[in-house]
């Protein structure tokens, strides 16, 4: 099972699929259409890499998105992803 | 005269983002980008153009950033410029240096390709990476999705995730046998009414062949 996570925003999809070729530790596909904002989803494995290596993958990217202003949703814990402490708790569920 | 050039010709002493869209008929359209970062306001820009797209005969962004050359980090234009019919824009990195207060631009320097703003951009065309299904029998191209989200308070967001993987999955599965997909969702330890699961079963009807829930002992 993968955990995850909706980003919604204003979002630049060139830049998002040139990041996703990093984010190793991720599956990720745009969501368009269906009656909702432009989005992405992201479905994290714990079995693509280590928990550091997701670490830094997650917060690199997660910045990115930050930059853009997009909004990260975890759908496991229905709320948004807004600290780092949130991406580390998110791992942890991953990871353990 | 290039449409860079005649971009750099608006750049002001004290550059604020902006997007220029020449039209065949009619004068250019220019918007002036407010935004809090040259990310943000490339997206707005975009938006600008695409919006203009149908008599456009070209279109420049402008930004404001620093770039680094031969390691040293300058102050620089940025212009995305494309001509109607191109399915690509190109991205120049313009330096420049401030002159008795007017800005002195050097050579623009080739920064990247991306897609043109006057094409409309299917996302689903864009290289997205590999897929990983949680479990896939290869023998009837079956792959099973297993989600454990919080749905007591809201599914929408399950369901465009899922309707959005669910088209991503049929995409890259072998074509034959003909694919199908199937989903659990797994909601043990939370309340989630029989209507709603018949509801949201419902919503995933089109691009998944079953839908199955993984309840609570007590609730089966």
């Amino acid at each position: 099972m993968s955990y995850d996570l909706v980003v919604e925003g204003d979002l630049d999809f060139v830049d998002l699929a040139s990041a996703a070729q990093d984010l190793i530790c991720a599956d990720m596909f745009p969501i368009v259409g269906d009656g909702g904002p432009d989005a992405i989803g992201i479905a994290i494995l714990s079995k693509r890499t280590t928990l550091d290596g997701a670490r830094d993958q997650l917060r690199a990217f997660l910045a990115t998105l930050e930059v853009m202003g997009a909004t990260i949703h975890d759908l496991y814990t229905g709320s948004p992803i807004e600290h780092e402490s949130d991406i580390d708790e998110l791992l942890a569920r991953v990871f353990e | 005269m290039s449409i860079v050039d005649r971009a750099l010709a608006l750049v002001g002493a004290d550059p604020i983002p902006f997007a220029l869209v020449e039209r065949s008929t009619g004068g250019p359209q220019y918007a002036s980008l407010m935004a809090t970062n040259s990310v943000r306001a490339s997206i707005m820009g975009r938006r600008f153009v695409a919006a203009h797209a149908a008599d456009a005969t070209g279109y420049a962004l402008a930004v404001d950033a620093f770039v680094r050359i031969e390691g040293e980090r300058r102050d620089a234009i940025i212009v995305e410029h494309a001509m109607a019919g191109a399915p690509t824009a190109e991205v120049v990195a313009c330096p420049y240096q401030r002159v008795d207060g007017a800005l002195s631009f050097g050579d623009p320097l080739p920064y990247r390709i991306r897609p043109s703003a006057l094409v409309p951009l299917d996302p689903n065309t864009l290289d997205w990476g590999v897929i990983t299904p949680d479990f896939y029998a290869a023998g009837d191209n079956r792959a099973i999705h297993v989600v454990n989200h919080a749905l007591e308070v809201d599914d929408t967001r399950t369901v465009r995730f899922l309707r959005a993987r669910a088209r991503v999955f049929d995409r890259h599965l072998p074509a034959s046998p003909p694919p199908t997909q199937e989903c659990t969702i797994d909601i043990r330890g939370q309340h989630v009414p029989a209507s709603r699961q018949v509801d949201l079963a419902a919503r995933l009807g089109d691009v998944m062949a079953k839908v199955t829930f993984l309840r609570d002992e007590e609730d089966n």
